[in-house]
């Protein structure tokens, strides 16, 4: 072993069983971190499934609205107005109508429909020339192409056309809002909107017991870590800083709770998947905004918290009835939503009689919630034309707020339902 | 509970098993922080960050090797990432040229005996070392490093390892001389 080995052992065995004291808190710290973690895991790990859950939808509704439209089926009404013009033959206008009857069921009768929508737009005279294509196709029966003069020479009876026209009218109409009248579907495969939606009602709620806007558990983080501090189990917020408590004060306490209103401006997409029905999705930004304030004999606290979300709405929309230009309409759906920036402010004020002295402070904060809030609502509408393809509209609903167990009470935690007024204006295109 | 359970328990992220874990290997880390560190208080940091990472990676842990070594690898690892830090706010060159003239290049006596010196007088003598001085230092007598790696980690030339160690060591002997000449006069 040489010197420089020598000079190393000796070092290492001086320190080889060297502990040193280790700070008195440093558990608790490490404890508090660890915790924070967690919560930091927690966070991440819903916003990755919202954010996949967010991107699935976003990519589905992309593919859904992106797809071409479907040619429409010949609608049996315009048909019928052809019809009633008394411009076709009887045997022409039954053929035609075989062929409308049976066209949903095979595809090699859907194909034959363009002729259908031909004769319905044509006169008499190109129903013939129509009739003169369909015998030059290899899928005619050879009894269709055998008897093609005979179609066009039979003369229709008034009462004959008259039962074609009413089975015609029935066959359009054979749903649960067979009553209504629907006009016919005159609205463009997507629609584009605009529009702001508030809350009827708001929150309040005035007690003697002590309240606060955050839960218990936040409640606790920040005393240990911003030098709040709450009395005992009752989770009540009591002051600030230099502000004494007096426990005798939570006798005349007089707590008050507010949640205003939520309002919210959003832009939607909605594509139509039939006659009646439409899809719709989109992004939300909603504004909440609470306070909550504790009155005594000795002190004043207020708690004012500010929320911004951002949501995803999926709804279905359901055009049941139609009077002149006015359409009414039914909606239901989902949303989720997250918060994408949160302010808590709290102010305090201690009167101290037997100081003659009067302490105050305040602190705000950033804060944000731990878990997406995800919702359910139902609503009914109206829309009228008014220029072009727009339209105006207003619908009238309410939503369901599940319980997101966050840190921080809101409107949707403490009311659960909200009822809400919507109103837009729609480009149809 | 061993070790072993103790781990096993910790991969769980069992409150109870990290603070056992805690208690049971925090004063031999934090005696690794304090070697590398300048005072208590960035030792302090090192050891709460140090064992926050281990909390968060235990699970990468295989098992095979001392568990003790694992640990004092992450300290380490953590402390030369303090280190390639602070040299970005102060200049590696200017702690070097700083003691240069102080020092001779003649090495002391190695035969010194180091052992008589009570070890809180040593580690004092090594949180006066310069910051580069210190860890080269640190990595080449307790943890067996050679200049070559250590140049890779620290970013400097193999010589210039080489010469941080010889003056760290050069003035860790004339120091300790010192006091031994006082101890005897």
């Amino acid at each position: 072993m040489n010197q420089e080995d020598i000079f190393k052992e000796q070092l290492k065995s001086v320190f080889s069983d060297f502990e040193a004291p280790v700070p008195h808190d440093g558990w608790e710290k490490m404890e508090q971190s660890l915790n924070a973690i967690a919560r930091a895991r927690i966070i991440r790990r819903n916003w990755y499934v919202g954010s996949a859950a967010a991107t699935v939808a976003i990519l589905l509704g992309s593919l859904f609205f992106l797809k071409s439209p479907q040619t429409d089926k010949p609608n049996l009404p315009v048909f019928t107005e052809e019809v009633t013009s008394g411009n076709i033959k009887n045997a022409d206008k039954q053929e035609v109508r075989e062929e409308v009857l049976i066209a949903g069921h095979t595809k090699r009768k859907e194909r034959e429909l363009p002729i259908v929508s031909e004769v319905l737009e044509q006169t008499q005279e190109k129903v013939v020339v129509v009739e003169q294509t369909r015998k030059e196709e290899p899928e005619a029966t050879e009894e269709r192409k055998a008897q093609p003069e005979e179609k066009r020479v039979v003369q229709p009876s008034q009462e004959e056309i008259d039962r074609l026209i009413r089975e015609f009218e029935n066959a359009g109409k054979a749903d649960i809002f067979g009553g209504l009248a629907l006009k016919e579907n005159k609205s463009k495969p997507l629609m584009l909107a605009l529009n702001a939606k508030g809350g009827l009602t708001s929150s309040q709620k005035t007690v003697n017991s002590p309240m606060t806007l955050r839960s218990a558990s936040t409640a606790r983080q920040d005393d240990k870590g911003d030098d709040y501090y709450f009395s005992n189990k009752n989770n009540m917020y009591a002051d600030y800083h230099n502000v004494a408590y007096n426990t005798g004060s939570i006798a005349d306490n007089v707590a008050e709770m507010e949640h205003g209103q939520p309002v919210s401006f959003g832009i939607t997409i909605s594509k139509t998947i039939s006659d009646r029905l439409s899809v719709e999705t989109g992004l939300v930004y909603t504004y909440l905004f609470s306070r909550a304030k504790n009155t005594s004999v000795d002190f004043q606290n207020q708690e004012t918290q500010h929320f911004h979300y951002l949501g995803i709405p999926v709804n279905l929309n359901y055009n049941f009835v139609s009077i002149g230009k006015l359409g009414l309409y039914a909606s239901f759906g989902g949303m989720i939503e997250k918060d994408i920036y949160g302010e808590f402010r709290n102010s305090g004020q201690s009167v101290s009689t037997e100081l003659n002295s009067t302490s105050q402070g305040s602190i705000t904060k950033r804060i944000s919630q731990k878990n997406p809030q995800f919702s359910v609502n139902a609503g009914v509408g109206a829309f009228y034309p008014i220029y072009g393809g727009f339209n105006l509209y207003g619908k009238i609903g309410g939503s369901y707020y599940f319980d997101a167990k966050n840190d921080y009470k809101t409107i949707y935690a403490d009311k659960k339902i909200v009822l809400d007024l919507n109103a837009g204006i729609r480009f149809d295109f | 509970m061993d070790d072993s359970q103790l781990i096993a328990a910790c991969k769980k992220q069992s409150r109870n098993a990290q603070k056992a874990l805690y208690e049971l290997y925090a004063p031999k880390m934090m005696a690794v922080c304090l070697r590398y560190c300048q005072n208590g208080e960035t030792a302090r940091d090192l050891l709460h960050d140090g064992f926050l990472q281990v909390f968060t990676q235990i699970g990468s842990y295989s098992g095979k090797g001392s568990f003790e070594g694992w640990l004092r690898k992450i300290f380490v690892n953590l402390a030369l990432e303090n280190y390639r830090q602070e040299k970005k706010k102060f200049d590696f060159l200017n702690d070097y040229g700083k003691d240069k003239a102080d020092l001779s290049d003649t090495p002391e006596d190695d035969s010194l005996e180091i052992g008589d010196i009570p070890r809180q007088e040593l580690l004092n003598i090594i949180h006066e070392m310069p910051e580069g001085y210190r860890t080269v230092f640190n990595l080449v007598v307790f943890e067996d490093v050679p200049h070559k790696e250590i140049a890779s980690m620290l970013g400097i030339t193999e010589n210039a390892s080489r010469s941080q160690y010889f003056r760290a060591k050069t003035l860790l002997q004339k120091k300790v001389q010192s006091m031994l000449k006082k101890k005897y006069i």
